[in-house]
């Protein structure tokens, strides 16, 4: 088994420490820091996604597998940063108001972070206007919207709206999702993007900032 | 009389227990496990396939049509529920269910009611009967019970890091505790209580109401419920009504 396959493997059974030691030897031995990342760390959280998804595991799975990608991601972001010479783009993310769960949108933003773009996270029941303030003064690319419950994740129509008043249409780009959010929904509000987990929003993030 | 088959989650076992007793109409009741909306692809599957035994006759849960004596309609004791209920249909029976996000807005008596408490006090656990007898619910009990199964499956160290992630204790602030005075259960409510003052939160008493889950197995279904025709299904609304008939 090649050191980022097993990597890999440890971060899907969110074996933090193991991956931790396994991130740095992987550095030793030559391996750039950006192979680690996409074929370690990546490719292990996508596996887990996908599970996920499949309802083959649960939230304490994923929730262990993402906390061994930032035990490896501490290793990683010092090395990534000095060979990456900026970030690829700019997020504020957070969950809307009203919504205090944050287990998806913390997974959204370690994928974010694995894809190099930079994330300035508001936390959980971010006002309309937050999201839209923080987006103007930072020069974000995107807003990205979390949401876990049917009775919150209208709120996101008035982030859309709030960000239209201020004549970001077009300039900022609003994704969202969350366990109850869908395509219909997105739709429905006039949102930019809808993402159904957070593998495809960082691969939809990143074409946006690279756009 | 109507004959009527319901098909509701053991969220709300009790509730609906000492109701369809008493209900002037025939009610037969098959309970589904509560906590299917935590996977909702299962818990809409799991609907659909009782709607369907019940459909073609041979569900081995529910009354089977004889003598001229048929369902009159097939009613859904679910709410929203992270969308599982989207997309439902019955081939043969009217499907009947209440425009709510979830229980807790059936238990207040008023989805409205439910609304407007959970704008003023986001970061609300909900404490009810029901939930607290089939349902994890966040306790000093619980939380030791929940770190000895990680701490076996995941080792000590994730454990605790899941226990504290997953109770979400950082951003809930409130125990509400749903009070039917029909169901007076004193253990429950202090359970509920105990688990406020151990976390540090406040907690909150409020009283239920039982009409519109009367009005609901009682047949009087109006704009608080929504009525499927045969062979036409659900969808979500996004304009207030949480859901509608597709079209």
């Amino acid at each position: 088994m090649s050191i980022l396959t097993e990597i890999s493997t440890f971060l899907q059974q969110g074996r933090a420490n193991n991956v931790k030691e396994l991130v740095s030897k992987a550095l030793e031995e030559g391996n750039s820091a950006q192979q680690i990342l996409d074929e370690g760390l990546l490719s292990g959280m996508s596996v887990i996604g996908e599970k996920f998804k499949n309802n083959e595991v649960y939230v304490p799975e994923v929730l262990i597998a993402a906390r061994a990608m930032n035990a490896g991601m501490e290793i990683l972001k010092p090395v990534l940063i000095s060979s990456n010479s900026k970030a690829k783009g700019k997020v504020v993310l957070g969950t809307v108001k009203g919504d205090l769960h944050d287990i998806g949108k913390n997974l959204v933003k370690i994928m974010f972070e694995g894809k190099g773009i930079e994330v300035i996270d508001l936390g959980v029941d971010v006002a309309p206007q937050v999201f839209v303030d923080t987006a103007i003064k930072e020069n974000a690319n995107i807003i990205a919207c979390s949401a876990l419950l049917t009775t919150t994740m209208t709120m996101m129509k008035d982030v859309v709206k709030e960000a239209e008043d201020r004549g970001l249409k077009g300039k900022v780009t609003v994704m969202i999702g969350g366990a109850p959010v869908t395509q219909n929904f997105c739709d429905s509000i006039g949102a930019d993007y809808y993402a159904p987990d957070a593998a495809s929003a960082s691969d939809t993030a990143l074409q946006i900032c690279q756009s | 009389m109507l004959r009527l088959k319901l098909i509701a989650c053991k969220a709300l076992y009790r509730e609906f227990c000492l109701l369809t007793a008493a209900c002037n109409n025939f009610v037969d009741v098959t309970y589904l496990k509560q906590g299917l909306h935590d996977t909702p692809k299962l818990l809409n599957q799991a609907l659909q396939h009782e709607i369907d035994k019940i459909d073609s006759g041979d569900d081995i849960y529910s009354y089977y049509p004889r003598f001229g004596r048929d369902f009159y309609a097939i009613l859904l004791g679910y709410g929203l529920c992270s969308n599982g209920i989207i997309g439902l249909r019955s081939k043969k029976y009217q499907l009947v269910t209440p425009k709510t996000d979830d229980c807790i807005g059936l238990l207040l008596g008023s989805s409205r009611r439910y609304k407007d408490y959970f704008a003023q006090h986001p970061g609300t656990y909900w404490y009810t009967p029901s939930w607290i007898e089939n349902a994890y619910t966040p306790s000093e009990e619980m939380k030791n019970r929940l770190l000895k199964e990680y701490t076996e499956k995941y080792g000590e160290d994730n454990a605790k890091y899941l226990v504290e992630t997953e109770l979400m204790l950082k951003n809930y602030k409130r125990a509400a505790f749903v009070a039917w005075d029909e169901l007076p259960f004193i253990e429950h409510e202090q359970y509920a209580k105990r688990a406020a003052e151990y976390f540090g939160w406040e907690y909150d008493r409020i009283k239920g109401e039982t009409g519109m889950l009367e009005d609901f197995i009682g047949g009087r279904w109006d704009e608080r419920f929504l009525v499927i025709p045969p062979g036409k299904m659900i969808e979500a609304d996004y304009e207030g009504n949480i859901i509608r008939t597709a079209q």
